[in-house]
């Protein structure tokens, strides 16, 4: 198999897979979730196949210098298996979830099809992603687990509150891309190129770097949920489960630090970002934290879970511990799916997924009891789990750096283990409450799986801990080694470890004397936070946008108008600010050109008496009183082809324009009422400014000198040659007859348009 | 619109000939003096355009091709215009040549000279000329249709 | 060869016209002269671009005194995006069934007043075209002929026959001091002209382009008319017709005017900004898609002025770039409002993200062409104007489209499969654009080497 083809494997496999699920799935329902599962496998089986270090170049556009770059490097090989394998796990469970889900809801099966086929469009584009390694490539990909969430998120498009949630997650995800864009544009534009390698060897520290690294953590942040723009994250729970349980959990949250990870030698060039990234990661820590004690709607304990994991991992990154981020991902992400999709089986089978209204069932569902309880153990960090050493490796990392961190790393870890435990204790444990319908096995196997795959990180986490320092060598550009083993001594991780578990459990011991604290803080928030700021915002912005509207003008004549007024404002402008100055000059007048002048004052009267409305039939008089003294003036300067046409126009339009008048109802014909005075005197201050506007220009170019030899001199000369005595004829028929011949085809076009009114007259 | 009188009725018969050879006249002239196709169809419509005012719509299509063929005549003259304009592409010479060619003699009988410049002038001539005549036949029209809405 | 489209298009148009457009024949006949024409202009496309400008003088008069017809890069590339605008808007309004005696005709006289206008390299003879395509599309306006189309059409006439005058006055005024009506012969002469002079009659084509995209402050005709008009038409206006104004602005000013353009460049991306935020403030609190669409074009070609103002290769090939994107969003966008059922939902959602720049779409690359041309121009608060209206644009474009597609189930009947087809493989073409974008970034860099290459 050639090169090309292993590396992008994965992604070629989700993307039919989409088509087909698509396609297929939309002809026989039926057909929909086997495929979408066996696509799922045959891409992990493929990423596992995907040879380490391989990669693919091909030009894409090459005007912008473009490359279809992609590299199996170890990050993109561990988000790549966590995509696929946490993908199946999920449409496994998706299968068994979703026709029950949608029958509670009244829905037909069919309606899972564009499910799957989203979630293995997200597939690709989360493989893209973590490929790509061009700039425009990955942002390509970036955008489109944006919309492939914003469609998921709002899949129930009938409530309200999915389309508010979908509305919320795709303002605040594709915005911040905008950011990325532009910081990718930055990078493209001072590097000469796009390709992230290069940037990242060129990038110096500076104020550009600075910047793009800057803009790039805000979308990443935002991606992941990080205070204050977590807001999203708990809203997209009205999600249906699969979708909370693999993008806002595993793959779509981790792909923000995902993008931290790629571009970290730009990030590390700027202290004060790294130091910003560990306040962020440490804020939401203790904000999700925090509102997962006050939840108790189980995904949105969840999603608050979330957030403050991945502050976990951005405080990891702000640290430099690429290697140790990078397993804590990969240890999250297995226990996160996994509780995702027990709290959504819990929900299926009681039909509740509210925590006070749950209890005591560990003995009725006791496969999801268990392998929930892993996960939670995970969650946790408790030992014997891949949860501990997630717990390890951030433990170390505060140590190293010294300070308050490592105290604020443990209290946030012992918040940790406290929602952990009221979420599984509140579920499982205690006084049975509620009926229990017995679940497919579909529902409970990916939990059991993913559970044992937790603990199994625990007893042998040499696997894992090559994946990530795989994924931290191609972060950080250099060898990460990452060992991890359980040592029975006092160094400052196992003590944290257990300083943790100690607070944790005093915590829960005394949880009632505190619990009304957390929802306190979650009500304040409710109120004032993030997520009610932006539903503020834009309510103001609404409104000013119709307060903006009430200044737009509506009549026609007002329409004129402020066109009118800005143009003669933008010549005004333009004679007075730029230099040089048109000319105005005052020509000599020879008695000779009287006649000219009392026409042309002619014209000026008969103009003045149009603007007073006496009546329609008066206005085309005075108009064509217009147009015939223009005509006389015409024939006083020599131009009697031009002042014979003028005269036959003029006649011809008048007697249309009285034939139409005819035809009018006489109310119409009236002249419409005297306006309101106000009305008068904007309209009398429109006209004078438009007047003033052509007269200033007419009088600037009668000012011109005109060149000596001209076109029209050339074809006075070439007329004979052209075989014509009258140049007039000549220049219409010979050297202009295109011009010609467009304008008689306007006359044409406009007796297409007179056929039309009358036809279509006849046929009402 | 009709507004007919002795008078005026006895005007409009005997200005409808003189007027349609004054048009004929300023259509082949257009080359040596002022004048030209669509001065020639301006003038041709206009008297017609008077018969109609005064006879009222429905005499003058007696006596003229109908306005419902109008149209047609205005399309042609364009479609000639077209014609002549593009024909000389065909031969590979540049749109529009006129022949003869600058310096090439040319034929004339009288005021008219054999150019196809007047092609040209007499393409315009059939559109204006058309043209009046369609948007007369179309206000008579919408004249007959309001009035019989009415009764 | 350079004439081949215009005179298709020219001549079938005449033809058709004694026919009546509402018979299947002639819609049909008229989309395949207008397939044919476009086919003849490619021809000539590939042709420019291998072996440069093609040029012909009417008559087989000398420079100077015949007309000059010339299709070079940009030219064509404009010829070629309103083209395919005008032959999907009416293979559309064809396959849903045509409603008036003129429509067919109508369109192919609009593109040869467009392909017209884009060949020809000589002002007077643009200005005849423009009024060919201009006459065209006022009739088109009434399309429908109901009450809010002949409001649209009144309006669209009214506002832009005042538009023609000014452009008129233009054309005049640079006849007055060049003394040629050429451009060549225009572009040699204009820095003999008398002082203020040219000045003042760019700001007079700039006021009459400006009024022709639909710039602030030259709006106020946009939203009416886009909102009433027939969904195809509105198309057709929006997509094809309002390339006058970009190309009027690239050609007429970077092309024949670069010192008075460099001149008032500051005035120019400060008008593009007024656009960006006004258009996007506006369309936020609009009701209707149509309504939105309409205001969102106000702002979108605030962004074509923007890298207009900032000029040199990479700001005017954004410029030519960010027309063709905005025109095919446009043209998608309009006439999926007119349609209901199946598919038109994803189309419109499609198109949609083109707008807000969201890959993989054209608009993507439209959206990156103008930010590079804002990071090349240095100014950080152009970039974040950019970023502003990019978020603008996100908000109203979604909100309209889950107000329209999502909140309210379709009750109207489902419109007839064909155009709905037509209209969703167009959106997917937008997308195509977004994950292979290179001819349309060759194009519109070639397209801008006339300019700035002393083309």
């Amino acid at each position: 198999m050639p090169e090309v083809l292993r590396v992008l494997a994965p992604l070629v496999v989700a993307l039919l897979g989409t088509l087909l699920v698509a396609v297929l799935g939309s002809l026989r329902p039926r057909v929909a979730a086997p495929l979408a599962v066996a696509s799922a496998a045959m891409a992990l089986v493929a990423a596992l196949a995907m040879p380490a270090g391989a990669s693919v170049d091909l030009s894409w556009a090459p005007t912008w210098g473009l490359r279809l770059s992609f590299a199996a490097d170890g990050l993109a090989r561990l988000y790549a298996l966590l995509a696929t394998g946490i993908g199946l796990a999920v449409l496994v469970y998706a299968a068994g979830y979703m026709p029950r889900h949608l029958a509670h809801a009244g829905h037909g099966p069919e309606r899972a099809v564009r499910l799957y086929s989203l979630i293995l469009l997200f597939m690709t584009a989360m493989l893209g992603l973590v490929l790509a390694q061009d700039l425009v490539l990955l942002i390509v990909f970036w955008d489109l687990t944006a919309i492939t969430s914003y469609f998921l998120i709002g899949y129930e498009q009938e409530e309200e509150e999915s389309r508010q949630a979908a509305l919320t997650a795709l303002l605040v995800t594709g915005i911040s891309a905008i950011l990325l864009i532009l910081a990718g544009v930055i990078l493209f534009v001072h590097h000469g190129t796009a390709s992230i390698p290069a940037i990242l060897a060129r990038s110096e520290a500076g104020p550009i770097a600075t910047a793009s690294g800057v803009l790039i953590a805000v979308a990443a942040l935002a991606k992941s949920a990080q205070v204050p723009l977590h807001f999203w994250l708990p809203r997209a729970m009205v999600a249906p489960t699969p979708v909370s349980a693999y993008l806002h959990s595993a793959a779509m949250v981790a792909a923000g630090v995902f993008l931290l990870g790629r571009v970290h030698p730009l990030i590390a060039l700027s202290p004060p970002l790294r130091d910003g990234l560990v306040v962020v990661g440490f804020a939401s820590m203790a904000v999700g934290g925090g509102l997962a004690l006050a939840q108790v709607v189980l995904k949105r304990l969840l999603a608050y879970s979330t957030v403050a994991q991945y502050g976990y991992v951005v405080v990891l990154l702000g640290l430099g511990e690429v290697a140790g981020a990078a397993f804590y991902i990969l240890a999250h992400a297995l226990v996160k799916s996994a509780l995702f999709m027990a709290a959504g089986a819990v929900t299926e089978a009681t039909g509740q997924e509210q925590l006070d209204r749950l209890g005591g069932l560990g003995r009725a569902l006791p496969g999801l009891a268990v392998g929930s309880g892993l996960a939670a153990a995970g969650l946790a960090g408790l030992p014997l789990t891949a949860g501990f050493f997630k717990d390890e490796v951030f433990f170390a990392g505060a140590a190293a750096r010294g300070g308050p961190i490592p105290i604020l790393a443990v209290a946030g870890a012992a918040l940790t283990f406290a929602y952990t435990w009221r979420f599984w204790a509140g579920i499982f444990l205690g006084a049975r409450r509620g009926t229990v319908q017995p679940l497919p096995l579909a529902l409970t196997a990916p939990v059991l799986l993913l559970g044992l795959l937790v603990a199994l990180g625990g007893i042998v986490p040499a696997v894992g801990a090559r994946l990530a320092a795989a994924a931290g060598e191609s972060m950080a550009l250099e060898a990460t080694p990452l060992a991890l083993a359980y040592h029975l001594d006092r160094h400052a991780p196992n003590l944290m470890a257990v300083t943790t578990w100690a607070l944790g459990m005093v915590a829960i011991v005394t949880a009632a004397r505190w619990a009304r604290v957390p929802r306190a803080i979650a009500a304040i928030g409710e109120r004032y936070g993030p997520d009610r700021s932006m539903l503020v915002a834009i309510d103001t912005l609404t409104r000013f946008s119709r307060r903006l509207r009430a200044f737009e003008v509506q009549s026609l004549q007002r329409r004129i108008a402020t066109i009118l007024v800005s143009a003669a404002i933008l010549v005004g402008a333009t004679i007075v600010l730029a230099p040089p100055w048109p000319t105005f000059t005052l020509g000599d007048l020879p008695a000779s050109d009287w006649p000219l002048v009392l026409f042309l004052v002619l014209a000026a009267l008969a103009g003045l008496l149009a603007t007073r409305s006496a009546g329609r039939a008066t206005l085309v008089l005075a108009l064509s009183a217009v147009g015939y003294s223009l005509a006389a003036v015409f024939t006083f300067i020599g131009a009697p082809d031009v002042a014979l046409v003028a005269v036959l126009i003029e006649t011809m339009m008048t007697v249309l324009l009285l034939g139409v008048l005819s035809l009018v109802p006489r109310d119409v014909a009236e002249p419409p009422s005297e306006p309101e005075p106000r009305d008068r005197y904007r309209s009398r201050a429109v006209g004078f400014v438009a007047a003033a506007f052509a007269f200033v220009v007419s009088w600037s170019a009668l000012s011109w000198s005109a060149p000596d030899a001209t076109m029209a001199s050339a074809h006075i000369d070439l007329a004979p040659a052209a075989h014509a005595d009258d140049v007039v004829t000549a220049i219409l028929a010979d050297f202009r007859g295109l011009d010609t011949l467009g304008e008689i085809t306007v006359i044409a076009i406009a007796l297409l348009g007179v056929l039309t009114f009358f036809v279509s007259e006849k046929s009402t | 619109m009709r507004l007919s009188t002795i008078m005026t009725e006895m005007v409009a018969r005997v200005i409808l000939l003189p007027t349609l050879v004054t048009a004929l006249a300023l259509l082949v002239k257009g080359y040596t003096s002022a004048g030209d196709g669509f001065s020639a169809g301006v003038v041709a419509g206009t008297v017609v355009a008077i018969q109609f005012i005064v006879f009222g719509p429905r005499e003058p299509i007696a006596r003229f091709p109908s306005p419902r063929h109008a149209p047609l005549l205005a399309f042609g003259g364009v479609l000639l215009a077209l014609a002549v304009a593009f024909a000389p592409l065909l031969w590979g010479d540049p749109v529009l040549t006129q022949y003869p060619r600058p310096g090439e003699p040319v034929v004339h009988i009288g005021a008219l000279a054999f150019h196809t410049a007047l092609l040209f002038d007499v393409a315009v001539f059939l559109l204006v000329f058309g043209f009046i005549i369609s948007v007369l036949g179309g206000i008579g029209s919408f004249e007959r249709h309001s009035q019989g809405g009415e009764s | 060869m350079l004439l081949l489209p215009l005179a298709i298009t020219w001549f079938a148009a005449l033809a058709l016209a004694p026919l009546d457009g509402r018979r299947r024949a002639v819609g049909a006949a008229a989309v395949a002269a207008l397939a044919a024409a476009y086919l003849a202009l490619v021809w000539l496309a590939v042709r420019v671009l291998t072996d440069g400008p093609v040029e012909m003088i009417a008559g087989g008069w000398g420079p100077g005194i015949g007309i000059r017809l010339r299709a070079d890069a940009l030219g064509i590339t404009f010829a070629l995006l309103s083209l395919a605008v005008l032959v999907a808007a009416l293979a559309f309004e064809v396959l849903g069934g045509v409603h008036e005696r003129s429509l067919p005709e109508l369109v192919l006289f609009m593109a040869t007043g467009l392909t017209g206008l884009f060949l020809t390299a000589d002002i007077f003879n643009f200005y005849v075209f423009f009024e060919v395509a201009m006459i065209s599309s006022f009739i088109l306006a009434s399309y429908g002929k109901e009450v809010r189309h002949l409001r649209a059409a009144l309006t669209f006439t009214v506002v832009n026959l005042l538009g023609s005058v000014v452009f008129l006055s233009g054309v005049t005024g640079l006849y007055h001091v060049t003394g040629t009506l050429d451009m060549d012969g225009v572009a040699q002469r204009i820095d003999e002209a008398p002082d203020g002079s040219v000045l003042l009659i760019a700001v007079l084509i700039f006021v009459a382009f400006g009024l022709k995209l639909g710039l602030f402050p030259f709006h106020s005709w946009v939203a009416p008319v886009y909102r009433d008009a027939w969904p195809a038409v509105a198309a057709m206006l929006s997509a094809a017709l309002a390339n006058i104004g970009s190309y009027g602005l690239l050609r007429f000013g970077a092309g024949l005017m670069p010192q008075e353009l460099g001149l008032t460049a500051t005035g120019v991306i400060l008008l593009g900004s007024l656009s960006i935020l006004y258009g996007g403030l506006q369309a936020v609190s609009a009701r209707s898609a149509s309504e939105v669409i309409a205001w969102s074009s106000i702002g979108q070609v605030g962004y074509i002025l923007v890298a207009l103002g900032i000029g040199g290769p990479i700001g005017l090939s954004a410029a030519i770039l960010f027309t063709m994107v905005n025109a095919l969003n446009k043209l998608v966008l309009f006439l999926a409002i007119g349609l209901r059922g199946w598919l038109v939902g994803a189309t419109f959602a499609l198109a949609a993200f083109s707008v807000a720049g969201v890959p993989p779409s054209a608009g993507f690359f439209g959206k990156v062409a103008v930010f590079r041309a804002g990071e090349a121009s240095g100014h950080a608060a152009l970039l974040a104007l950019i970023v502003v209206g990019g978020a603008l644009s996100l908000l109203y474009m979604f909100q309209v489209y889950q107000r329209e597609y999502w909140a309210r189930p379709t009750k109207a009947p489902p419109s007839p499969l064909a155009p709905r087809l037509l209209v969703f493989a167009l959106a997917i073409g937008i997308v195509a654009i977004g994950v292979w974008p290179e001819p349309l970034l060759a194009l519109s860099g070639r397209a801008a080497a006339v300019l700035s290459g002393g083309g």
